[in-house]
């Protein structure tokens, strides 16, 4: 799974904590998500997209 | 009432030293009821204070590393658990039953008088099974630290890529 959260962050000029708070998880979680060691849940995928009022699907891409 | 955490703490060393006594007292008069009861108690004391206590953040990732962290914990120590009974069980198994043999009918030759050493269980048995079982408990905490350790560093990343 890969994603583009660092992307959407420096597009909205957001720091990892910003993000963190904004949408209730840790900075940990963030930083983890954005390397790839930990695939968020569907409902803490959404919460992303939908702060960066942007479909799922731009934030996060699926490879086999 | 919402307590801290440090304070829950606290409560949990003043619990953990009237434990102590507690299993003192037991030790002198030789009721060990009195000391299981005091830990039951204990439990239910922490328990029923642990869910008002101010927790720290979690979300899904520290949630999900403490479940897998706790399924791993189960499964080696099961593992562990499951060798050492077989172990006691072969041990316990090659001990004579002292069950005289059967004569047959027809045979002239009666079985020998063998005089089988009982097996005893005596306080000593129940004192090295406490020890045995509070070591299992030891190894049980330590073993989920570990795997927290493991899982928060594989599901984790370090405190400083701050970007």
């Amino acid at each position: 799974m890969k994603n583009k959260i660092k992307v959407f962050r420096a597009m909205h000029d957001m720091t990892q904590e910003d993000l963190a708070k904004a949408i209730g998880v840790t900075r940990q979680t963030i930083l983890a998500i954005e390397k790839g060691k930990y695939i968020p849940s569907l409902d803490l995928a959404f919460r992303i997209s939908r702060h960066f009022k942007v479909n799922i699907e731009e934030v996060f891409t699926y490879e086999d | 009432m919402r307590i801290k955490q440090n304070i829950f703490y606290l409560l949990v060393g003043v619990i953990a030293l009237i434990e102590v006594a507690i299993f003192w007292l037991s030790l002198q008069l030789d009721r060990p009821l009195f000391i299981q009861v005091a830990v039951i108690i204990g439990i239910l004391l922490l328990y029923f204070t642990h869910k008002n206590v101010e927790k720290g953040f979690e979300d899904e990732r520290t949630q999900f590393i403490a479940q897998k962290a706790a399924m791993s914990t189960l499964w080696v120590f099961w593992v562990i658990f499951f060798v050492i009974s077989l172990g006691s069980i072969i041990i316990g198994l090659n001990r004579p039953f002292s069950i005289r043999p059967p004569s047959f009918p027809g045979s002239h030759s009666p079985p020998p008088d063998i005089e089988f050493p009982v097996p005893l269980v005596g306080p000593e048995s129940f004192n090295r099974l406490g020890f045995f079982q509070l070591g299992m408990l030891c190894l049980m905490i330590f073993l989920y630290i570990g795997f927290r350790m493991y899982y928060g560093r594989k599901y984790g990343a370090s405190d400083g890529d701050e970007e």
